[in-house]
C-alpha cells in the first residue's frame, strides 16, 4: 500500500472570503439560520395538525351517519363499512371516550340534558347523543350526554 | 423575568396573545382552543370551572352557570354564585385568572403583566372595574386599551405615515355588534363615535340555518326533530358548518342520512339562498354604521380604511356589502378577525415603556424592566396568589385567610405553574439556563416581548420598550396615545362647564394645560374648583371626577387671577394646581384618581375629608387627644376608602365617621362661640370703654378672666356658659356701646373693603372728638352715621362660610 502524497499543488485556490470568514460568527449564523428553519417546521407541524384534526373530525362524522344508518336497519355491508372506517381512525390514534354509565366530567362530556332516575347516582351519563373521541392526548370532540338526576338529588350530593 | 400577555376580555369568548419573535401569537388554552368562553360554572363537587367546561356543565347548574359577565361589568349588580355573592369583577377575575394560569403553562414562564381590552365605550368605572378584575388575578396590568384601537395595532395602522386616519371598526361578535370610529393622528388615537346592539350577532345566523333544516324534514317528511335532542345536535353541527362553507364556496351539501327513523336528509344550500336570509341583518348592520357616522358629524368618504372584527365577519355578503359601502382598497381583512384584538394588544405590551405602580397610595413611574417599585416596593410582575378553596379568589401568597370569605388558607397550595428552568434560544434553538439573558451560543438575547425592527434588512427583535432598534438604530416607537374621549374642565360660579383639556387631547400630557380664571368676588375667601368631565355646556350633567379647594388670603379684589393648570398621565389620573396670580405664588397641588366610586359617595367623603382637616388645623384647643386621634384615623380610612374605590366598605364606615365628626365639630362650634364672645369682650374693654362707666369696664374684664381660667382648665362646658353670661351682660350695655364696639370690629376687619373701612374710621374718630368735647347733637347725629355704615358694612361681615363666594369665572368683570 503506498503512502498518501502530501498535497503540494493545491489545483482549487481557497476562495478569500472562506480564508476571511471567522469560523465563530459562521457557526452563529449557521446556528441561527438551524433556528429559523426549526421554528418554520415547527409552524408546519402546527398546521399539518390542524389539518388532520379537521379531517379527523370530519370523518367521525361520517361514522355518527353509518351509526345512525346501522340502528335503524342492520345492513350487514354497511356494518362492515363502518368497522374499516373505525380501523381507519384507530390507526391514526383517534380512540372513542367511554363516558356511559361513568360519572359526568365537563372536561369530556357537554351536558344537553338531564332526566330523573333514582337507581344511578347523580349525574351518570345515560345516553351518550354523540360519541366523545380523543386524539394525541386532546379531545378530539367532546361527548354530547344526558346525565341522570336524583330527585333528590340536592340533598344528598350538595357540594360541600 | 416575567411575560406579558394581551387579553381580550370578551363577552361570549376571551382570547389571549404573545409577541413571539416580533410578531403577536395566539396563546392556545390548556383545551387546545385559541379562544376560552367568558364562562363560570360549578363541577359536582363544587369545584370551580371556567371556560369549556364550564359551558359544558352549563345545563346541569343553571343557577351557577355565569354567562356575558363583561354585560355587567362596572354595574352595582352582584352576582350569586355557589352561595355566595360576587360583584362582575370578582367573576371575571376568575376568568382571568384560568387565561393567567393557562398562559404560564403554554409558555413555561410567569406570566405576570396584561394588557387588557375594553369597548371603546367604556366609562370611567367599568374600565377601572376590569383593571381591578386583572389585579385581583394576579396581573400587573399594563395598560387598559380599547379594543377598535387594539385592533388598529395589530393591523398596524398605527405606523402609517403622519396624515391623520379615521378608522371604522366593524365589531360583529357571536352576540353583540359594534361600531367604533375612531382617529389615529401622529401616534395619537381619538374614539370618535361609537354605536351598537347587544343583541345582534353571527348566532343569529347559525339559528336562520337551523330552522331552514327543521322545516325542511317536517315539509318533506312530516317529521318534527325539534324535541329530539340526537338529532338538534347533528343538525345544529351541520348548520355551523354549511354557514363555514358558504364563506368559500357557493353551495354548501348537508347530507344527513338517517337523522331520523325513514328521513334521509339531502339538501343543497346555495349562498345565494343564504344571503338572502341573512340580508335583513347585514343591512341592519349597515344602517349603524351610516348613523354612527352621522352620529359622528362625518361622511363615508371621511373614512380612511375599515376594519372588520369578530368571527361573523368572515361572511361573504358582509364583507361584500361593506365593500359596496366603502369600496375594496379601504376594507381592511388580511387579519384573523376573531383574534385580532387579542393580537393588538400583544403588541400594545411590546410598546409600553413605563410602568406605573399599581399601589394606588404610589403612582410612581418605572422604567418597564423594573420588578419592583423603586418608590414602594411593590411588585410590578404580578403577585403570587392562592386561590380560596371556598369561594376560590385568588389570594396573596401570604395571607392567611382568605379577603372575601375568611376561609383559612392552610391548606390551599400556589397553583403550579411550570418553573421555566431552562429557555430556548429563538435564533438558533439551543436551551439556556434562565439566568442568561443571552444565548450561550449565538449571542442572541432571549426574547422578552418586544417589537421587531421594522426595517426589511434588519427584523431584529428588540427588548420591550426599547423606543429605537438595537442592532440598526431605526425608530421603533410608536407608542400610541390615547386620546381624551371627553372634554376634562371645572364648573364656573354659575354652573358652565368650562373646559381645560379638550375632547381628543392626547395623553400622557407632555406638559400641563393651564387656563386662567377669576375670582367671583371681592375679598373672596376661599376657592373650591370642582373637576368634571362630559361635554355637556352644564358642569354637574357631566361625570364628577373631584374637587380641589384653596384659603384665599383675605382682602384680594374681585377678578383676581387663578391659573389652573390639568395634567394626564397615562392611567388618566389628573394632576391639578391651582395657582393664584396675586404675586404671592400662593398655590394647592392635587392628585385626582379615577376611581369605580359613585360620584355622590365621592362627594360626601371629599367633604368629611375636608372637614376633619380643618378641625384637625383650626380647632386645636378644643379638641382632646382621643378626639384628634379620631380625626387623624378618620382621614386616613377615608383616603384609603377613596383611593380604593371600595364603596361598599365606605357605606358600611360612613354612620361611624360621621358621628365621630359631628362630636368634634360640636366642640369647636362652642369654642369658637366662646372665642366669639372673648373677641367682642376685648374690643369693649380695649377700644370703646372711655364711652361707658369704670365698673362695668371692671365687670366685664372679671368675667373675661373668669371664661378664660375655665378654658385654661379644659373645661369648656363652664367657660361656655359663663361667656353666655358674659354676652348677655354686653347685650345690657346699650345700642350705642354695642354699635361703637361693632363700628370698631368692622373698621379693621379684612373682609370689609378698604373705602368702607376709611369711612368707618372717620366717622368714629368724629364720634370720639364729639364725645370728648360733649357735643350731643354732634355725637347723635355721628351715631346714626355710624349705624348706615355698620349696616354696609353688615353684608361683608355676616357671611357665614357656605353662602361665601368660592367659586371662579372665565371672565375678568
Amino acid at each position: 500500500m503506498d503512502e498518501p502524497q502530501p498535497l503540494l499543488d493545491d489545483p482549487w485556490a481557497t476562495l478569500p472570503e472562506v480564508l476571511a470568514a471567522d469560523p465563530a460568527a459562521a457557526m452563529v449564523q449557521l446556528m441561527r439560520r438551524c433556528g429559523r428553519l426549526e421554528s418554520r417546521l415547527e409552524e408546519s407541524e402546527r398546521t399539518a395538525h390542524d389539518t388532520a384534526r379537521s379531517l379527523l373530525r370530519a370523518l367521525l362524522d361520517i361514522v355518527d351517519d353509518l351509526d345512525r344508518i346501522l340502528t335503524q336497519q342492520p345492513v350487514r355491508s354497511v356494518e362492515l363499512v363502518r368497522k374499516k372506517l373505525l380501523r381507519l381512525l384507530e390507526r391514526q390514534g383517534v380512540t372513542a371516550i367511554g363516558v356511559l354509565g361513568q360519572p359526568f366530567d365537563p372536561a369530556l362530556a357537554e351536558a344537553t340534558g338531564e332526566e330523573e332516575r333514582d337507581d344511578l347516582p347523580d349525574e351518570t351519563v345515560i345516553q351518550e347523543v354523540v360519541t366523545g373521541y380523543r386524539w394525541r392526548g386532546e379531545v378530539l370532540r367532546p361527548a354530547v350526554v344526558i346525565v341522570s338526576r336524583r330527585a333528590a338529588a340536592a340533598a344528598i350530593d350538595a357540594p360541600q | 423575568m416575567t411575560r406579558s400577555i394581551g387579553i381580550d376580555f370578551g363577552t361570549c369568548n376571551s382570547a389571549m396573545a404573545y409577541m413571539h419573535r416580533g410578531e403577536p401569537r395566539v396563546i392556545l388554552n390548556l383545551q387546545n382552543m385559541d379562544v376560552t368562553p367568558s364562562a363560570v360554572s360549578l363541577g359536582k363537587r363544587g369545584e370551580l370551572l371556567v371556560g369549556k367546561e364550564a359551558r359544558n356543565r352549563a345545563i346541569l347548574e343553571p343557577e351557577n352557570t355565569i354567562l356575558s359577565i363583561k354585560r355587567k361589568i362596572g354595574s352595582d349588580e352582584r352576582i350569586t354564585f355557589n352561595g355566595r355573592t360576587y360583584t362582575p369583577t370578582e367573576i371575571a377575575a376568575l376568568i382571568l385568572r384560568k387565561m393567567k394560569r393557562d398562559a404560564e403553562l403554554r409558555l413555561g414562564e410567569p406570566v405576570g403583566r396584561a394588557v387588557i381590552t375594553v369597548p371603546a365605550y367604556y366609562g370611567e368605572r367599568a374600565a377601572a372595574a376590569t383593571r381591578e378584575a386583572g389585579r385581583l388575578a394576579g396581573f400587573t396590568v399594563l395598560r387598559m386599551i380599547n379594543e377598535p384601537m387594539a385592533a388598529s395595532l395589530a393591523y398596524g395602522l398605527d405606523r402609517a405615515p403622519e396624515a391623520a386616519k379615521t378608522i371604522l371598526v366593524y365589531d360583529l361578535g357571536a352576540g353583540t355588534f359594534d361600531i367604533s370610529i375612531v382617529m389615529l393622528v401622529q401616534g395619537a388615537f381619538a374614539v370618535m363615535g361609537h354605536l351598537g346592539d347587544t343583541h345582534l350577532g353571527g348566532d343569529d345566523f347559525d339559528q336562520l340555518i337551523m330552522d331552514y333544516l327543521l322545516g325542511l324534514v317536517r315539509t318533506e317528511h312530516g317529521v318534527d326533530l325539534s324535541q329530539d335532542r340526537r338529532a338538534l345536535q347533528k343538525l345544529r353541527a351541520a348548520a355551523e358548518e354549511a354557514k363555514i362553507t358558504l364563506s368559500s364556496q357557493s353551495y354548501a351539501e348537508i347530507v344527513l342520512p338517517a337523522i331520523a327513523p325513514g328521513v334521509d336528509l339531502e339538501t343543497e344550500l346555495s349562498r345565494s339562498e343564504y344571503e338572502g336570509w341573512i340580508r335583513p341583518f347585514v343591512e341592519r348592520t349597515v344602517e349603524l354604521v351610516r348613523q354612527a357616522i352621522h352620529e359622528a358629524d362625518m361622511a363615508l368618504d371621511m373614512v380612511d380604511h375599515m376594519l372588520l372584527v369578530g368571527g361573523p365577519t368572515y361572511t361573504p355578503l358582509v364583507q361584500g356589502v361593506l365593500e359596496s359601502l366603502v369600496g375594496r382598497e379601504r376594507l381592511l381583512r388580511r387579519v384573523n378577525p376573531m383574534l385580532c384584538v387579542a393580537m393588538g394588544a400583544a403588541i400594545q405590551t411590546g410598546l409600553v415603556t413605563e410602568i406605573d405602580c399599581p399601589n394606588p397610595k404610589c403612582n410612581q413611574k418605572n422604567p418597564i424592566d423594573a420588578e419592583v417599585c423603586s418608590a414602594c416596593g411593590r411588585s410590578l410582575v404580578g403577585d403570587q396568589k392562592v386561590d380560596c378553596p371556598a369561594c376560590f379568589m385568588p389570594n396573596d401568597i401570604d395571607r392567611r385567610s382568605c379577603w372575601k370569605c375568611g376561609t383559612t388558607l392552610a391548606g390551599a397550595t400556589p397553583p403550579r405553574r411550570a418553573a421555566a428552568a431552562t429557555w430556548t434560544c429563538q435564533e438558533c434553538g439551543k436551551p439556556n439556563p434562565s439566568d442568561l439573558a443571552a444565548c450561550s451560543v449565538c449571542q442572541a438575547p432571549r426574547d422578552r416581548g418586544g417589537l421587531r425592527c421594522p426595517s426589511p434588512e434588519c427584523g431584529y427583535v428588540n427588548e420591550p420598550g426599547a423606543r429605537s432598534c438595537a442592532r440598526c438604530g431605526a425608530d421603533l416607537v410608536r407608542d400610541v396615545l390615547d386620546v381624551t374621549a371627553k372634554d376634562l374642565g371645572v364648573e364656573l360660579h354659575d354652573g358652565r362647564m368650562s373646559a381645560i383639556i379638550p375632547k381628543g387631547t392626547g395623553f400622557p400630557t407632555a406638559r400641563p394645560t393651564t387656563r386662567v380664571y377669576y375670582t367671583v368676588a371681592d375679598s373672596q375667601r376661599q376657592l373650591e374648583v370642582a373637576i368634571y368631565e362630559g361635554e355637556n355646556p352644564q358642569a354637574n350633567r357631566n361625570d364628577y371626577c373631584g374637587v380641589v379647594a384653596m384659603d384665599l388670603p383675605p382682602g384680594l379684589p374681585k377678578g383676581t387671577p387663578v391659573a389652573i393648570s390639568f395634567d394626564l398621565d397615562a392611567s388618566r389620573t389628573i394632576y391639578v394646581t391651582v395657582q393664584l396670580q396675586d404675586g404671592s405664588g400662593r398655590q394647592v397641588q392635587a392628585r385626582i384618581r379615577r376611581t369605580t366610586m359613585p360620584a355622590d359617595m365621592r362627594k360626601e367623603l371629599e367633604q368629611m375629608q375636608r372637614q376633619a382637616e380643618k378641625l384637625l388645623e383650626e380647632a386645636q384647643e378644643a379638641l382632646d387627644d382621643a378626639d384628634r386621634r379620631n380625626l387623624e384615623s378618620l382621614r386616613s380610612e377615608v383616603a384609603e376608602a377613596m383611593d380604593s374605590g371600595d364603596s361598599a366598605r365606605a357605606e358600611q364606615a360612613l354612620p361611624g365617621w360621621k358621628e365621630c365628626l359631628a362630636a368634634a365639630q360640636r366642640k369647636a362650634d362652642t369654642l369658637d362661640e366662646i372665642q366669639h364672645v372673648l373677641a367682642r369682650a376685648s374690643w369693649v374693654v380695649g377700644v370703646v370703654r372711655e364711652y361707658m362707666e369704670k365698673e362695668k369696664a371692671d365687670a366685664i374684664a372679671r368675667m373675661v378672666a373668669e371664661v378664660e381660667a375655665a378654658l385654661g382648665k379644659r373645661r369648656v362646658e363652664e367657660a361656655a356658659q359663663k361667656a353666655r353670661a358674659l354676652s348677655q351682660y354686653m347685650d345690657g350695655l346699650g345700642g350705642a356701646i354695642n354699635l361703637i364696639t361693632y363700628c370698631q370690629y368692622a373698621s379693621a376687619h379684612p373682609s370689609v373693603p378698604p373705602a368702607l373701612q376709611s369711612r368707618l374710621a372717620g366717622a368714629l374718630a368724629e364720634l370720639k372728638r364729639a364725645f370728648q368735647s360733649n357735643n350731643r347733637q354732634l355725637l347723635e347725629r355721628k351715631i346714626g352715621e355710624l349705624g348706615q355704615l355698620l349696616d354696609e358694612a353688615a353684608r361683608y361681615l355676616n357671611v357665614r362660610p357656605e353662602d361665601m363666594a368660592s367659586g371662579i369665572t372665565d371672565t375678568k368683570h
